[in-house]
């Protein structure tokens, strides 16, 4: 019942304010091609992907999935207000995978270790180090041995030694590494799917699988901390994959038990079995220490990664990050969970919240957030034995530069905004957005410097002044009584605006417009969400053929619940509106 | 109410296919004196149009009371592409509109066909454009210019543009290798259009992204030639003359990379 609700709201659950003033807050979100999230609340009344970082809280906020080519990459994403940005693209795929990764630049007012945090000290693409080095001309790794490009490199290469294997793996634009100035190691990664499901799908796959993790190793014997977090493609428990749970319930190999807490330890060696059961699991699951408190010796000699998100909410059930947009799973919450945030054991043991943000739409991912306390003692630790040489060189990846893009100024930093005239004619609802853009000048100003913006104003003479009088005037003689101007006036401005409010409509208005003109003949179910357009198959009913409108939704016999109120459910009465699919049917006509 | 019928309703065509993949929305805004102007910025604000179409662009204009028109340009252009280019078109809004109505007549034809598109309020501040100093003044055939756009463009996302007193040269560096093309003035008596004149005052030498420069040539079909004003450190504006009007871009140059 609560998703429905949570369907009608615009923004149900709210973005949890972080930890404390001192915590570090990353957010990982598969956004399935960034062009399309801006169709989606919240996102379409953030028109600046620094807005929805904002939104986030996040201190460094990671995106999967942005399906962006080179050319695609603007001053918007590239050098968004507020954040360093750092984007990999595939190379030859166009509009396919990507990652971005943003991190916040501090105010100077924020406490001295969140400055530090928040220091991007070292920077590169790909997982193996075999990528070149923008303007170095040869690999990090190389560049490891090479007195003026050392400091750029954050070390700790995979053991993967062929350099056309370790381009190829790392071709895709799949994986951003940053150094914090606290010694923390953040990997961002999009790890490939193998959706194809073909052999070399599953070998590029398990390479990139070992190469992080090996990454990740190599790293922590550096004496950093490590957290990886994106879109990791594998599930890693049992609880984690919806398919898996009910394809066992119906087989009958997992059993239900009374109580919902009780269902890891019913299925005791299904969970084990589980963890296994694909070359990925048993990879993520031999470097990821045990969770379920089934496993007999927690073999803690060869693992080195805690799974935050899971180890924070306990075994809650159902709780997925990613669900099957074909098959319209998300109302009913058929998923898993392959968004991750692993950590190494020093920076998990100060993670302090950490959960799904379902409530978020856009993409058939939600995003994902970690809050970290820096003020714990291994985070102080380390941030101390860092804190020599905090020196950021992590500029010749900076998206801005990267892609050439940041040093293009804004179009309208160069002219004027037309402030008279907005005195003059513009009524109140115009002022808050003036506010914002002067805030936004200034901004421009700072960081560009005045002496430049300053001397380009004297270019651009009045001009605009002359030509708004006109207009008042082209108002005042449309009025028919003389004597009141000002009434004319008051009433004429109050009038556009009210009028122009009730009669035309809002962008947002137009947009919505948009995406149904073109189904406006689809019948809405009485959850009143469009239906599915279906033909009947079974060939005992004589309708073979015939073509029907229904409930998008999944049954509720397509899907599990440990819950034990079924029977009171069918008590309400089965006209009750719950998540699942409500019944609504329609022969469609011609 | 406005009225504005245009002798052919290529004009508009061309003008909205040559701007709605900068920017998706905008105002028009309409005046018996100034006929109609649209300013509009891309989303990541490097690239400003400006449009103005006078009321001698129009066969018949009449604007009683300013009016601004808030539209969604792939919705307009969906919809100016349902008549033929040398069909009558013309424009119709009352004095406080919820829609633009858009009437195409197809004279040969007896052919009728009108459309209404929902106006919307657009927020937006009309930045204040005057007349330019400018460092030089280049006059090109259109189809020149967009050919090294689309071409450079293959080789690196900036395009750099260098002035001197009798040539232009723009090139491109990028990570697969690097390209010029030198365009040397010339002046071509037979055939005008397709001269090649400079104005310099300051030689000067100007990047800017490829992305931009490949918005803007989506109005070549609309002008013969074109017309490049660059200016060290300022927007360069790019003009296409209308019968009437123009059409005129203005993008942000690249700066050198600044220390901060």
């Amino acid at each position: 019942m609560t998703e429905i609700e949570n369907e009608n709201d615009n923004e149900p659950a709210e973005i949890p304010e972080k930890y404390s003033e001192t915590s570090l807050r990353l957010v990982s979100y598969n956004v399935n091609g960034i062009k399309t999230l801006k169709n989606y609340s919240p996102w379409n009344e953030r028109p600046g992907y620094d807005d929805a970082f904002r939104y986030m809280k996040a201190d460094v906020v990671t995106f999967q999935e942005l399906k962006l080519q080179r050319s695609d990459i603007d001053a918007s994403i590239a050098n968004p207000s507020g954040y360093l940005s750092f984007i990999t693209v595939p190379q030859s795929k166009k509009g396919y995978s990507g990652v971005g990764v943003f991190v916040r630049k501090p105010c100077s007012n924020e406490p001295d270790i969140i400055k530090q945090a928040l220091t991007v000290r070292r920077a590169e693409e790909g997982i193996t180090g075999f990528l070149h080095m923008r303007g170095a001309r040869q690999s990090y790794r190389d560049c490891l041995s090479d007195d003026k490009y050392r400091e750029r490199c954050i070390g700790g290469y995979p053991s993967l030694d062929d350099p056309v294997q370790g381009r190829h793996l790392d071709s895709e634009g799949r994986c951003i590494v940053l150094e914090l100035g606290i010694g923390l190691v953040v990997i961002s990664v999009y790890c490939p799917a193998n959706s194809m499901c073909t052999v070399e799908g599953e070998d590029f796959r398990l390479l990139f699988l070992q190469c992080l993790f090996e990454r990740a190793e190599n790293l922590l014997r550096k004496g950093k901390q490590v957290v990886i977090m994106g879109d990791i493609n594998v599930s890693p428990n049992l609880i984690d994959s919806d398919e898996y749970i009910s394809d066992g319930f119906e087989k009958g190999t997992l059993i239900k038990p009374n109580e919902v807490s009780e269902f890891e330890a019913a299925n005791r060696e299904e969970v084990l079995k589980y963890k296994t059961c694909t070359e990925s699991k048993g990879l993520l699951n031999g470097f990821t220490f045990d969770n379920t408190g089934l496993e007999e010796e927690n073999r803690g000699h060869d693992k080195i990664l805690h799974d935050v998100t899971r180890e924070l909410q306990g075994r809650r059930m159902k709780m997925y990050t990613v669900w099957n947009t074909l098959k319209n799973n998300r109302p009913q919450n058929i998923g898993s969970r392959i968004d991750l945030f692993l950590a190494t054991s020093g920076i998990a043991s100060s993670a302090k919240g950490s959960d799904i943000w379902p409530f978020l739409y856009g993409s058939d991912h939600c995003p994902i957030y970690c809050d970290f306390d820096l003020e714990s003692k291994a985070v102080k630790e380390l941030a101390e034995s860092s804190k020599y040489g905090t020196r950021c060189n992590c500029k010749h990846l900076d998206a801005k530069n990267y892609y050439c893009v940041g040093n293009s100024r804004s179009i309208d930093s160069f002219f004027r905004k037309p402030e008279k005239h907005a005195v003059e004619e513009e009524e109140e609802g115009h002022h808050t957005k003036k506010e914002k853009t002067t805030e936004h000048t200034i901004y421009v100003s700072r960081k560009r410097g005045s002496k430049e913006q300053s001397s380009l104003f004297g270019f651009f003479s009045v001009g605009k002044t002359a030509r708004v009088e006109s207009v008042t005037e082209v108002r005042t003689l449309d009025a028919t009584s003389s004597s009141s101007l000002f009434v004319t006036e008051d009433e004429d401005g109050s009038d556009s605006e009210a009028a122009e409010s009730h009669k035309k409509i809002s962008v947002q208005e137009f947009r919505k417009l948009l995406q149904t003109a073109s189904c406006s003949t689809i019948p809405l179910c009485r959850h009143h969400e469009r239906c599915a357009f279906r033909t009947v198959k079974s060939s005992n009913s004589g309708n073979v053929g015939k073509k029907f409108w229904c409930c998008a939704r999944r049954t509720k016999s397509e899907t599990w619940d440990l819950s034990k109120d079924d029977g009171l459910r069918k008590a309400d009465g089965g006209e009750a509106l719950d998540e699942y699919n409500c019944g609504y049917f329609k022969w469609a006509t011609k | 109410m406005l009225e504005g019928k245009f002798e052919t309703a290529s004009t508009m065509k061309k003008v909205i296919e040559a701007i709605k993949d900068s920017v998706k929305l905008c105002n028009l805004n309409c005046s018996q004196n100034d006929g109609i102007t649209v300013q509009a910025i891309d989303d990541s604000r490097v690239l400003l149009i400006a449009l103005k179409l006078d009321p001698s662009c129009f066969q018949e204009f009449r604007c009683d009371k300013d009016l601004v028109l808030g539209l969604d340009l792939e919705s307009l252009s969906k919809i100016l592409r349902q008549g033929n280019p040398e069909d009558y078109l013309t424009l119709i809004a009352e004095d406080s509109p919820d829609s633009l109505l858009i009437v195409f007549e197809d004279s040969k034809k007896d052919r009728i066909s009108e459309f209404s598109l929902k106006l919307m309020d657009i927020d937006s501040d009309v930045l204040t454009i005057d007349e330019m100093e400018h460092d030089c003044a280049i006059t090109l055939p259109a189809a020149a210019f967009a050919k090294v756009a689309r071409d450079m463009k293959t080789l690196s996302e900036s395009l750099q543009i260098l002035v001197t007193k009798d040539s232009v040269k723009f090139k491109a560096d990028g990570s697969i290798g690097t390209g010029s093309v030198i365009l040397r003035a010339r002046t071509n008596l037979d055939d005008t259009k397709e001269s090649i004149l400079i104005d310099l005052n300051k030689p000067v030498n100007l990047t800017f992204g490829a992305k931009y420069l490949n918005d803007i040539v989506k109005a070549t079909p609309l002008a013969d030639t074109v017309t490049i004003k660059l200016t060290d450190k300022a927007p360069a504006m790019f003009e296409y003359k209308l019968q009437g009007g123009f059409l005129r871009y203005y993008l942000a140059p690249k700066f050198e990379d600044e220390e901060e």
